[in-house]
């Protein structure tokens, strides 16, 4: 029988070329992604460093007006890397340097916050909160402790969270497992509140438990206006707003 | 990470299935319409004084309610009356089968009633073939009707000497309930592979319900066999193999019943898609074949791909709605009765989905809306089909692997193929 493999080169040939478009879509919008996560990171980076010149000038009078509200935009862009980390995989280059750059970030807001709180040390100072869980290990309740935290940020808008991944290749990090004593055969996921490390699973009465007292009466006191507030902003916008009148007159 | 690791599995397969899927639908459409010019020349060349004599065999099992309309549409095609010779194949019924046709035949004398206490479609149709005298033998389902033309229609195409034999343009009439409707939409998108395939000599199959032979084919490659129940697939095979040409007159509509339960729908494709892998099997010198042209090439391989993407379609979606699952069950437990925000508190492009995976299913579906639209020209059929596409996209996905499943099971086990009388009733290809 006669055979014209024309036919079959052709259709190889348009087939191959909407395979390629395919990727090229979807790479192209897949990029438009990874920018976004990028310039949310950069917002952060100059509202990080913000804060810490605004610390080290020693012009600040200690009220939370006069710092950048980080956290709900950490708490994006955590989400949104989450996200493309499931959609191009954690074995992608972009993802990974992504991650790097958002631990820095988190560490960063970490160590600023921390010292800004520990100066000011009012009562409705913020909460630090790390959750380490591993990438490359069999995790089973880790997901489960995500949402849980994701649930408890809702709940304690004053709550920051910052999660790493354990077995990220960033110096820092490593740094931080150092700090809190965190091992490749730690009981994954951990969690540190108030500089006290956890280990294992913990469900949202537990979790409630270690947070110290003062959140929960803060956060109960400010019933009425965390509930008005959206799950992602920490603080009012009073801040940007202050900020920005600050940026303009300067 | 054991969900890791069956995803890891999974992908090893995933591109290069999306690969041939997309293949398949290139290649079929690119056959399709670099022969559109031909098409339109197949139906503008009518020789209206063209008539072959064709004997049209109706085999049947107690189908005594479908008998009469069968035969009156028959009666009343726009060809030669003198022409025509209709035989009733009767496999032993027990129904009033005999007195219908015999009160048919008091008024037309053109109507044998020859009677096959052998069970099977084939034995019936054997018994037929002996008496045939005509240059043409037409193949009809006692449950099939034919439109006015068809046979005028199908007639043409043997003015070729190398066209041995024609499919039809099936539709399906009657159609009432929930699965009639998925299977609307399947026979239109038939119309249009059937086409594709004929013009390239790569016919998959002679469709049971109206099919034209000369009636040498069976003088020279023999009658037909019990083939694992799928005697029409198994003749296509044997004419193939002869390297017989096989032609689709897209416009000799006939109008068939398809199954109108979910259980008469597993049950028929169980035996199609089983006689399809059992006679591939039998026949698997032919696969990837040149010798055998476009049917060894390009027909049979992607019967069997298409068998196993399938298999494996199904089984990716699956698993990954059982880890959605079992991440949803544990989020519920870990919350307690705090119930998750399912829906979002407001619409964030970012969270569109642009998975590779994604993209493609959008071009796939892209073609198969274009093959839909083609095939809607062909067939002229006006009836409303959003309701039935809906049903044909989100239902069959769901139906189609359960026959698929079983069918491979029982070809890979060799299960005993059990064709009781009752199966006799749909005997369809």
């Amino acid at each position: 029988m006669k055979i014209d493999y024309s036919r079959y080169l052709i259709s190889f040939i348009i087939t191959i070329s909407i395979f390629v478009t395919a990727f090229y879509v979807s790479n192209f919008f897949n990029d438009k992604k990874i920018n976004s996560i990028n310039s949310i990171g950069d917002n952060i980076a100059i509202d990080i460093l913000s804060n810490e010149t605004q610390f080290l000038l020693k012009e600040i009078s200690c009220t939370e007006d006069n710092f950048n509200p980080v956290a709900g935009q950490i708490g994006e862009l955590g989400d949104r890397l989450t996200y493309a980390e499931g959609e191009l995989g954690n074995d992608n280059n972009r993802v990974q340097y992504l991650k790097k750059y958002y631990s820095l970030l988190q560490i960063k807001d970490y160590i600023v916050g921390k010292k800004i709180a520990d100066k000011c040390g009012k009562a409705k100072k913020p909460i630090f909160v790390i959750y380490m869980y591993p990438s490359k290990l069999d995790c089973p309740d880790c997901g489960k402790q995500a949402v849980v935290l994701a649930e408890l940020r809702k709940i304690y808008p004053e709550l920051r969270v910052y999660t790493f991944d354990s077995d990220l290749d960033l110096m820092p990090v490593q740094t931080l497992k150092t700090i809190y004593d965190i091992k490749a055969t730690s009981t994954f996921p951990i969690l540190v509140v108030e500089d006290k490390a956890y280990y294992g699973y913990k469900d949202l009465t537990e979790l409630k438990k270690l947070l110290p007292d003062t959140l929960k009466i803060a956060t109960s006191t400010d019933a009425t206006s965390t509930q008005a507030s959206t799950t992602k902003a920490t603080t009012s916008s009073n801040i940007s707003k202050y900020l920005k009148s600050n940026t303009n007159s300067n | 990470m054991m969900f890791a690791n069956i995803d890891r599995f999974f992908e090893i397969f995933l591109y290069p299935f999306i690969f041939l899927s997309l293949y398949f639908q290139v290649f079929m459409l690119y056959n399709f319409f670099s022969n559109k010019k031909k098409m339109k020349e197949e139906e503008d060349d009518f020789h209206p004084d063209f008539f072959p004599s064709v004997t049209f065999l109706l085999p049947g099992w107690n189908e005594g309610v479908h008998i009469k309309t069968t035969i009156e549409s028959i009666q009343t095609l726009d060809y030669p009356k003198d022409k025509i010779t209709i035989f009733y194949l009767d496999n032993n019924s027990s129904d009033n089968t005999k007195e219908i046709i015999e009160d048919l035949q008091s008024k037309d004398n053109r109507i044998k009633y020859i009677f096959e206490l052998k069970q099977g479609k084939h034995n019936a149709m054997n018994a037929g073939l002996e008496h045939v005298n005509t240059e043409l033998v037409a193949c009809l389902d006692v449950d099939s009707t034919l439109d006015k033309r068809a046979m005028l229609v199908a007639a043409q195409y043997f003015k070729d000497d190398q066209i041995m034999a024609l499919a039809s343009c099936m539709q399906l009439r009657d159609v009432k309930t929930f699965w009639q409707r998925a299977q609307v939409i399947e026979y239109l998108l038939s119309v249009f592979w059937r086409k594709a395939y004929s013009s390239v000599d790569a016919m998959q199959v002679m469709p049971g319900p109206f099919s034209v032979f000369r009636k040498r084919v069976f003088e020279e490659l023999g009658n037909y066999k019990k083939a694992h129940n799928a005697e029409d697939f198994e003749m296509t095979i044997r004419m193939q193999r002869a390297g017989y040409r096989i032609a689709n007159a897209h416009k000799a509509y006939v109008y068939t019943v398809g199954p109108d339960t979910l259980r008469g729908l597993i049950k028929q494709r169980v035996r199609w898609i089983r006689g399809f892998l059992e006679n591939t099997w039998d026949n698997k010198d032919m696969l990837f074949n040149k010798k055998y042209g476009n049917f060894g090439l390009f027909t049979l391989p992607f019967g069997v791909i298409f068998v196993f993407y399938v298999l494996y379609a199904v089984s990716f979606t699956v698993i990954r709605t059982l880890q959605l699952i079992y991440i949803n069950i544990q989020n519920y437990f870990a919350l307690g009765w705090h119930m998750p925000n399912i829906i979002p508190e407001q619409f964030d492009p970012f969270y569109i989905t642009t998975d590779i995976l994604f993209v493609q299913s959008i071009f796939i579906l892209t073609i198969l809306a274009i093959v839909f639209v083609t095939a809607k020209g062909i067939t002229e059929d006006k009836r409303p089909f959003v309701f039935n596409f809906i049903v044909y996209l989100f239902i069959y996905p769901l139906v189609a692997p359960v026959f698929l499943f079983v069918a491979t099971w029982k070809f890979l086990v060799k299960s005993e193929n059990k064709w009781v009388l009752q199966d006799n009733k749909v005997v369809k290809s």
